[in-house]
């Protein structure tokens, strides 16, 4: 990779990119496209920056970084606030329900807390990767999990999920 | 006891819901090689080492003429020393500006 190796990059962008494009459509509340975008830019960032990864966290969890980095310059950039976005239009699903169900789900949460929820819970992560990529200390991810977790339980008992 | 129960609780509605309803990105075979497109030029070794060495010889190929040619010109040519050497000093010149150029050229693309 250090020496231009593209045949290298591209194997580990067909690795990554499914769960990179997974991660940024639970951010995204199903934007598929948006998503794809903001993927693509993730590894692009990625291989500007590859020599400055140290090796001192495991790779996915710097690849997470990035991509967490990605998004908040995302709402940065169209001033989107720290708080619900909405569903976009055009949220394309083979099963429309149920997608629709996890993006209201989620847009109860703030983009900080769907981050937390969604590595915690879909990506299987600990703590400690979790705080690794949001750049945060444990225990305010661990308030954040809960918090996230307060407002999914409560909006899916309210819509007859139990 | 109350409170963890419903933590309990909360924490298995939360996790079967996202584990059974969580969005999958549909494949993209084209995803790779389009973000591979979008990386910069990709700066050859071989092509770098060419370039240094070819702008090396030029530079010393310079030098060696401004020192050289002007004493075989001034020996061969007294009658007409002064237009032979304005036009050998002009085709110098620009060869020498050609070279200076071709060196701030291999200093931005490689350095």
């Amino acid at each position: 990779m250090l020496l231009d190796d593209r045949q290298a990059f591209a194997t580990l962008v067909e690795k990554h990119h499914p769960s990179i494009r997974r991660f940024f459509m639970h951010q995204t509340m199903g934007d598929e496209m948006l998503s794809d975008d903001l993927a693509q830019e993730t590894f692009i960032k990625l291989y500007y920056s590859i020599k400055q990864f140290k090796g001192l966290s495991n790779f996915s969890t710097y690849l997470y970084r990035i991509a967490y980095n990605v998004f908040q310059d995302h709402l940065r950039r169209h001033k989107l606030t720290d708080t619900s976005d909405a569903i976009p239009e055009g949220t394309t699903s083979s099963n429309s329900d149920t997608q629709i169900d996890i993006s209201r789900a989620l847009q109860q949460l703030t983009p900080t807390e769907r981050a937390a929820i969604t590595l915690y819970y879909i990506d299987d992560r600990k703590v400690e990767d979790v705080a690794s990529i949001l750049q945060l200390p444990s225990g305010t991810v661990k308030s954040h999990l809960s918090r996230g977790r307060n407002k999914l339980a409560d909006f899916l008992r309210n819509n007859g999920y139990e | 006891m109350n409170n963890n129960t419903q933590y309990h609780d909360e924490e298995k509605l939360v996790k079967q819901f996202l584990s059974t309803h969580s969005h999958e990105p549909r494949p993209n075979a084209w995803f790779t090689k389009r973000t591979i497109n979008k990386l910069p030029e990709r700066k050859s070794s071989t092509c770098k080492i060419i370039m240094c060495v070819t702008t090396l010889l030029s530079v010393v190929a310079c030098g060696a003429l401004l020192y050289l040619l002007p004493y075989d010109i001034v020996r061969l040519e007294e009658n007409n020393i002064t237009r032979s050497l304005l036009s050998i000093y002009t085709a110098m010149a620009g060869m020498i500006i050609l070279v200076a150029l071709q060196v701030i050229r291999l200093i931005k693309t490689y350095f």
